[in-house]
């Protein structure tokens, strides 16, 4: 065991020890001030934690990880663009928002893990739209995965906290949209979606006539799904869980036809819209073990809750 | 371990004496480490914005152009938040103090940054829909403040904004910040007339009020200074000080007892230039509004219809009409469209108190309707036209109603039964319940 150390003889002890007593004079001659600092180089933001940063460590960070950054960073934001920040009382309301109609609705469908392994981890919030000089404004962006950009949160007014129409429209079915990005991410949904309406994406001219308006009969959920496959499915699943089955079936019902001017096209575009949501709830189902209906039904439940006032979305109390 | 040869320990040992001589001779010019520094930098201006008792006075001048001239904040920082008073907060219907959050962060340099929103201090910076001011590049205004130095004093900390690159000054506050702003404000609102001249002619002043211009003109020499200004207890303070007949001027003064102003350092009175009706009218400087209750029976069934049409059909109402220059401007709860007023004065008395004046509406406003909402609106709302009704190829006999000259009554000279008063008080142009 000890079998080697048996074997050193002064002499050879010392011609071992001086190549490391020189090695050492060596390092002992550097001033001790060149040692590796305990401080951090890098200067953090620097600011006194308030009660609602204390509320979002106990809502977010220790149970999620997510940062929930409502105070303006100019790094987060895109300087392009003219904007403001968030102001802090609408943030409140929207980590309520986003905690009671996002987090806990995937924790209720899928479980804590399923929340805690895929859902954004970084949620930044800026006071305005990002207006463009053609009158077109964004109303959110997600990016790498894990960080969603809503925007518009100082138009989150009372009015459009009691209507879940509005609150989709403008910042809930973003967050959705941009989760099923971020899904699609981790693992990818069947190549079979793009072939179903493969040949009708029309990139960017989604927003110009006559696609602005003739979307259903074509095939697709909303104008914005013609853009391509990738937000044709993510405009699919946050169309459908953030509407009730009512809704829906009144919508398949004007789909119930072709496009007049697609000669090509032989199935409806409820037809079209069905078999696209058929690969949809299968993906869900067997990637995610979600059922699409259960969340769907989730969602419009907690979504009645907030416009029917039933949920706190003020109190910051720990 | 085991084959250590004398070659190597000589390598070894050798290496080892080159290592140490490059680190030792290098001095630190600092004890600390930049960000080390920044931090305590940062911290120490903290220290001073905080512990002013009464708070501090920014001159805040958005746009890096200073389009829009300079304006009053005051600044109350404890450790979490700033509470921000404003010399517009009396036109905005703010109630102040306004509180947000505010962070120092380093952004190529140490930062003030107001990182939540406040309705005062974003006021410049925030964007909407439109093009122009206030649109899509808001007034181009700061809210991270680049922290330039602090003086020896501590009394005065100079800024520069971020974006604008405007250089900002904040003085410590000697006196209650809401008393500051009161005095701050005193002269804004006063002068009612962008014109001033002196006794024998030669020396014109103009101030903008609205965009807080100065310029003035010594017509004997052709000299003329221009600036952007802030408003102050006396009058206001220049942004880029100058030079005017031979002397340095940084400085307006104004008397609001007899509308007199002069620029401080030159003793020469320049007396308020009080405008006929008819520039007063269409002149552009003053805005008049019109409302239901102020036409003629004649007029208001047009008005009726085109009011039901707009709240059935588009679900709107309208919250301002007015006559701004040469322009009719409308604002529906949401979107403002502006219609060319195209007009002539073709008669006006000696007292220019009564003059005869022609008005047409042909089409939007080719300059100021950008977003082409007046068309939408003609569009969309059939009879929306019947609000301009007024407007359509007709001359009125514009006369005062009052002696303080806040309104003004239009008669079609061809049948004074068609008749609109418009004033300068702020109404509604209607209630659409009550009509």
């Amino acid at each position: 065991m000890f079998h080697g150390y048996k074997h050193l003889t002064m002499k050879k002890y010392i011609l071992s020890v001086l190549p490391l007593l020189a090695l050492s004079m060596g390092f002992v001659g550097c001033d001790d001030d060149n040692a590796i600092q305990k401080e951090s180089v890098i200067t953090a933001d620097s600011y006194v934690q308030n009660k609602f940063d204390k509320w979002l460590d106990l809502h977010y960070v220790l149970p999620y990880n997510i940062d929930f950054k409502y105070r303006y960073e100019e790094i987060e934001a895109d300087y392009n663009y003219y904007t403001v920040p968030a102001d802090i009382n609408n943030s409140i309301k929207m980590a309520h928002l986003v905690e009671y109609l996002c987090v806990e609705t995937y924790n209720e469908v899928a479980g804590v893990d399923f929340t805690c392994s895929y859902f954004p981890k970084e949620f930044f919030l800026i006071g305005a739209w990002q207006f463009r000089n053609n009158g077109t404004m964004t109303l959110g962006t997600a990016e790498g995965g894990r960080k969603i950009i809503l925007m518009g949160i100082n138009e989150l007014t009372d009015e459009v906290i009691a209507r879940p129409d509005k609150l989709n429209q403008y910042y809930i079915k973003t967050i959705h949209h941009e989760f099923t990005h971020i899904l699609n991410q981790t693992r990818n949904y069947p190549a079979s979606f793009k072939l179903i309406t493969g040949s009708k994406y029309v990139t960017d001219s989604w927003s110009e006539a006559p696609y602005d308006t003739v979307y259903w009969k074509r095939g697709f959920i909303t104008a914005y799904a013609q853009m391509e496959d990738r937000e044709d499915f993510a405009e699919m699943l946050s169309e459908y869980v953030t509407h009730d089955a009512e809704w829906w079936e009144n919508m398949m019902k004007k789909a119930e036809t072709t496009y007049q001017d697609d000669p090509e096209q032989t199935e409806t575009g409820r037809a079209l819209i069905e078999q696209k949501l058929d690969i949809v709830r299968a993906y869900m189902h067997d990637v995610f073990h979600i059922d699409i209906d259960e969340l769907r039904d989730a969602i419009n439940r907690r979504q009645n809750d907030v416009a029917n006032g039933l949920i706190d979305l003020t109190n910051i109390d720990l | 371990m085991k084959k250590y040869n004398i070659f190597t320990l000589l390598v070894m040992l050798f290496t080892a004496s080159v290592m140490t001589s490059c680190l030792k001779d290098q001095e630190d010019l600092f004890d600390e480490s930049a960000s080390k520094r920044l931090t305590s930098y940062m911290n120490n201006v903290q220290d001073i914005l905080v512990g002013a008792e009464y708070g501090w006075a920014l001159d805040y001048y958005p746009d890096r152009n200073q389009s829009y001239g300079g304006y009053n904040y005051t600044l109350k920082f404890d450790r979490e938040n700033v509470e921000a008073r404003f010399d517009l907060s009396k036109k905005l219907s703010l109630t102040e103090p306004v509180v947000s959050t505010y962070k120092f962060v380093n952004e190529s340099g140490p930062c003030l940054l107001f990182d939540t929103y406040n309705v005062a201090l974003h006021h410049f910076a925030t964007p909407t829909g439109s093009s122009g001011p206030g649109g899509y590049q808001a007034y181009d205004g700061d809210f991270m403040l680049l922290i330039l130095g602090v003086s020896d004093d501590q009394n005065t900390i100079t800024l520069k904004g971020t974006r604008s690159g405007n250089v900002m000054y904040m003085h410590r506050l000697t006196n209650d910040p809401a008393e500051y702003m009161e005095q701050a404000t005193a002269k804004m609102g006063k002068m009612f007339f962008p014109n001033y001249r002196s006794a024998d002619s030669t020396v014109y002043a103009t101030v903008d009020e609205e965009n807080r211009q100065f310029e003035v003109t010594n017509f004997a020499t052709g000299e003329t200074f221009e600036s952007p200004f802030i408003f102050t207890q006396n009058g206001g303070n220049f942004h880029t000080p100058g030079v005017f007949m031979g002397k340095e001027v940084s400085s307006f003064s104004y008397n609001e007892a007899d509308s007199t102003l002069t620029v401080d350092g030159i003793n020469i009175s320049l007396k308020v230039v009080i405008p006929g009706i008819a520039e007063k009218l269409i002149g552009g400087s003053m805005v008049w509004y019109l409302s239901y209750d102020n036409l003629s029976p004649i007029i208001q069934p047009f008005w009726k219809t085109a009011a039901t049409n707009l709240h059935n059909d588009v679900g709107e109402d309208l919250n301002t009409m007015a006559i701004i220059g040469d322009a009719v401007y409308i604002k529906s709860a949401t979107f403002p469209m502006y219609f060319e007023l195209l007009y002539e004065v073709q008669a006006e008395n000696a007292a220019q108190d009564s003059a005869i004046v022609y008005f047409n509406i042909t089409r939007p406003h080719p300059t100021l309707d950008e977003y082409d909402n007046a068309p939408w609106y003609l569009e969309n709302c059939p009879n929306f036209a019947n609000f301009l009704i007024q407007f359509l190829d007709l001359s009125y006999l514009v006369t005062y109603v009052d002696e303080d000259q806040t309104q003004i009554k239009l008669e079609y000279i061809k049948n004074p039964a068609v008749s609109f008063t418009v004033s300068l008080d702020a109404v509604a142009p209607y209630q659409f319940s009550k009509l």
